[in-house]
């Protein structure tokens, strides 16, 4: 009789061991901050393919503890380990977000800087460029390039303050080109009228 | 039959029946296999279809794959939380076949919106170029006004944006910028084409003064200016003899209608005096009739319809002179040479001589048509 009871408690007892393995919660939902912090810090802009790349690995790992789940011995090590190496990547990729943003400002902060001081130059040269009889009219083209140039200079400070760091890089991007094209045509201008 | 043998029959079938659902469980456990692999795939397909940017060019599919795949995880989940002998995984299954279905689906969509995109915005591009290139070597040159410099440049400064989105792989931003590019341009380029139709419209008197010149100088020294092609040629025996680059007022586009209108006058007109050293301050000049009794009679026409302001004056001191090759056009309604080139003008026509300044020698079709 006690044979009978002995079997039954340990099957009762393994079956009850079996469904007692629990998820590593608490790591989930730190790898789960994580990323949400790094999306937060806009990694999903910036640093679009790492971002990804590591909520694909998230996905990898849910997939993985409900596969655990799935079995009666769950063993949950493997992702624990990846859980904590989600967590440090995200942390690590607001970090690189943040860099990245700042890369992305100190660029367009350089490019408005260069094309202040082209359009200072321009500006100069529209001002020795032929006046009076001699034609202040005739470079009308060139004035209305530099008020567009100074118009699309004047977008950026508002789209860095919105955050929209790419659409300012663009821009500024944009804005140059066209700044060194009136530098180099007025350069070339200025230089045929010296030569007379 | 005692209690105490109840029992323990009840005992043995509790125990057998015990044996009989472990093995079923068991035997459950070993054949259900959870949906790793499915989900696996799945999952796999969606990191593929959002690497090929499916987000941006399937946004609806991939949303669906990944709504379809959460359902999946969940259900799993749900699954998991059952007793081994109760589990059904053929739900989860399914979901993570439809969900690696529709991220299948969704990357290929995003390849092919991205090629279509791709192909349009080249197109675009390419067409865009052109207007740029067009506006840059003809259409820059011409006196059209600053709101149309305006929209022209402010067209640039977007194509220049859609280039630099082109080049980082942005083709919907792309697309945006170089349609409000088009657009900008386009309004230019339409402003353009009416201004120059309008020129044009004298293209008829050109051509006969053209054909005048032509035959004239057969006879004698004939000096042909033309505004589009900004040159200024000397015409003997018939033909063109020398030809040299001119600059004109800034406001060279149509007639000269008065003084101070900075437009460079169209007509027949004669050298009435050569002048150099201290009587220019243009090196040297060749001073024209106008105002001719042509000139005359249409101002005075304009001044009694109202078209010019009773105190407006016609003006006069029209030149071919020196100091030109400035690269623009700057002067107060003259023709302006080089100084070496103005010796050899100079030299050439004698006071008399008739000059025949023209618009243009082709036509607007047969213009637009050698620009583009």
């Amino acid at each position: 009789m006690k044979k009978y009871f002995v079997f039954i408690a340990v099957i009762a007892a393994t079956l009850a061991f079996s469904s007692c393995a629990k998820a590593p919660q608490a790591e989930v939902d730190a790898a789960n901050a994580a990323l949400e912090q790094a999306k937060a810090a806009q990694a999903d802009v910036y640093l679009e393919a790492e971002y990804m790349a590591l909520q694909d690995s998230m996905n990898a790992v849910t997939a993985d503890i409900e596969a655990q789940n799935s079995k009666m011995f769950g063993n949950y090590d493997s992702a624990k380990e990846k859980l904590a190496a989600i967590t440090a990547q995200g942390s690590e990729l607001v970090g690189k977000t943040e860099v990245k943003k700042e890369e992305v400002k100190e660029e367009v902060a350089m490019v408005q800087a260069a094309v202040a001081t082209m359009m200072e130059e321009n500006q100069q040269m529209v001002e020795k460029a032929p006046k009076g009889k001699e034609g202040k009219e005739a470079i009308e083209a060139i004035k209305s390039d530099l008020a567009a140039i100074n118009a699309s200079l004047d977008e950026i400070p508002a789209l860095l303050a919105s955050n929209d760091l790419m659409a300012a890089q663009t821009k500024a991007n944009a804005v140059q080109q066209k700044a060194a094209e009136i530098n180099t045509e007025l350069k070339t201008v200025l230089e045929k009228y010296k030569r007379k | 039959m005692s209690v105490k043998r109840i029992i323990s029959y009840l005992l043995v079938v509790l125990a057998i029946t015990s044996c009989l659902f472990i093995g079923y469980a068991v035997f459950k456990y070993y054949t259900t296999k959870p949906p790793v692999a499915e989900i696996d795939k799945a999952r796999e397909s969606i990191a593929k279809a959002k690497s090929a940017h499916a987000s941006k060019y399937a946004s609806e599919r991939l949303h669906e794959a990944e709504k379809l795949f959460n359902t999946a995880m969940s259900e799993w989940t749900v699954q998991n939380t059952r007793f081994i002998a109760f589990r059904d995984f053929t739900h989860v299954k399914d979901l993570a076949k439809a969900s690696l279905n529709i991220s299948i689906n969704a990357h290929s969509e995003a390849d092919s919106q991205k090629n279509k995109y791709t192909k349009e915005l080249e197109l675009k591009l390419q067409q865009t170029t052109s207007q740029i290139n067009l506006f840059e070597n003809h259409y820059k040159n011409l006196p059209l006004g600053r709101e149309n410099f305006d929209r022209y440049n402010k067209g640039k400064i977007l194509y220049l944006e859609a280039l630099h989105e082109y080049s980082n792989q942005n083709y919907q931003k792309a697309l945006k910028l170089i349609d409000q590019a088009g657009s900008k341009l386009e309004l230019a380029e339409k402003a353009t084409q009416s201004k120059l139709n309008n020129f044009y419209e004298d293209y008829p008197d050109w051509e006969k003064n053209i054909n005048q010149a032509f035959n004239l100088s057969k006879k004698q020294t004939i000096v042909l200016v033309n505004k589009i092609e900004a040159t200024c040629a000397v015409l003997k025996g018939g033909k063109v003899i020398k030809t040299f680059d001119a600059e004109f007022g800034p406001n060279w586009m149509g007639d000269k209608i008065m003084k101070g209108d900075r437009a460079t006058p169209q007509g027949i007109y004669k050298i009435t005096k050569k002048k150099k050293d201290s009587s220019t301050k243009y090196y040297k000049a060749l001073l024209l009739n106008y105002p001719n009794d042509e000139d005359v009679a249409r101002f005075d026409r304009m001044k009694k319809n109202g078209s010019v302001s009773k105190g407006a004056q016609i003006g006069g001191l029209i030149e071919i002179h020196g100091h030109g090759g400035k690269g623009l056009h700057w002067t107060e309604g003259c023709v302006a040479l080089r100084d070496k080139e103005m010796d050899i003008i100079y030299d050439m026509c004698p006071v008399g001589t008739l000059v025949f300044i023209v618009g243009s020698d082709k036509s607007l079709d047969e213009y637009l048509n050698a620009i583009k």
